[in-house]
């Protein structure tokens, strides 16, 4: 125990020793390490940082949030691609889950009218006929209903990637629109780049 | 690959699930259902020409009590008509008196009371008579 307790203590010295000596004052405060030549590229850089806050203020404030979409789409399909301004994929998951819905409902109308003729049947035959509509009715009901809901989940994993795709795209342009706009609003006041 | 498995899983599924089969006359939901046999060996007779009185009579082989209690007896206008029920008896015969002439096709089915309904069994094959002028 006083054996590696000692060891410890020589290899923390040792350590610290040794970063002593290795310590190097000018290269910590030398600006020239930040890419700074100069008293104006310190200025330079300050300006740039300043802008690129602004940016991400305009960005944090379109920016949309992926929890957001994510309850958009699960509670309508396609409302999250929507608001992403995916209307192709938007129009798409509405679309096919209004389709698939729409059959399943007709199915289970269907199956629910031959299912009442089933139990209301006397005859054999009718009985066992009725019950294989109903059964069958209803095979494709719970099938189209397996389809909606597959493409309701991937509407609502698709809403993920649209919104985090839209959030970069929306950096690029923030940023492109800010440096490329020839008129801009300051709190400065206006700043007209020819 | 992976999708192509769930969606067989979810499909086998959804497969699986089925309606209830509450009908209580239903023989395959319910094993104390019996089920009447299907009518069978049925003869047919009419009146012959120049009879004042026209009428038609069926007769079939009779289906063990413990199976049927009754039949049921269907008359159409052809062979793949729809056939319409023209009356009940509980042996097995029957006989209608003052008819027109001409043909008549039937079928005949057992039935049999049971779990507080009336389950009938088949139709039998159709048989026709014709009953001349």
């Amino acid at each position: 125990m006083f054996k590696a307790s000692f060891i410890l203590l020589l290899l923390t010295t040792g350590a610290t020793l040794t970063a002593q000596q290795t310590f190097d004052i000018n290269r910590f405060s030398d600006p020239a390490k930040y890419g700074w030549q100069d008293w104006f590229d310190r200025i330079n850089y300050r300006n740039d940082l300043i802008e690129r806050q602004k940016l991400l203020q305009l960005y944090e404030n379109n920016a949309q949030s992926v929890n957001l979409n994510v309850g958009k789409s699960a509670l309508i399909p396609g409302w999250g691609q929507y608001s992403t301004g995916d209307y192709t994929k938007g129009h798409i998951f509405l679309g096919t889950e209004l389709v698939l819905i729409g059959i399943s409902a007709y199915y289970y109308d269907r199956a629910m009218y031959n299912y009442q003729k089933y139990l209301d049947a006397t005859q054999v035959l009718e009985i066992e006929n009725f019950y294989k509509k109903a059964q069958g009715d209803y095979q494709f009901t719970l099938i189209f209903v397996g389809l909606a809901s597959l493409v309701w989940l991937f509407n609502v994993y698709d809403v993920v990637h649209s919104t985090e795709a839209f959030n970069a795209d929306l950096w690029q342009r923030v940023h492109n629109d800010y440096y490329k706009a020839p008129l801009k609003l300051t709190p400065t006041g206006i700043e007209i780049r020819f | 690959m992976k999708i192509i498995t769930l969606l067989l899983i979810v499909l086998v599924l959804l497969m699986a699930c089925g309606l209830r089969r509450s009908n209580p006359l239903d023989p395959i939901g319910h094993s104390d259902v019996i089920v009447p046999y299907e009518v069978s060996g049925i003869i047919t007779r009419a009146s012959t020409a120049g009879q004042s009185i026209k009428f038609y009579e069926l007769r079939w082989s009779a289906n063990p009590t413990a199976n049927t209690d009754g039949y049921y007896v269907y008359m159409g206008q052809g062979y793949n008509a729809n056939f319409a029920r023209i009356g009940s008896v509980q042996t097995n015969e029957f006989y209608e008196g003052g008819v027109f002439p001409g043909d008549y096709y039937f079928r005949v089915s057992a039935y049999k009371q049971q779990n507080g309904g009336i389950l009938e069994g088949r139709l039998s094959q159709v048989c026709w008579v014709r009953v001349p002028n």
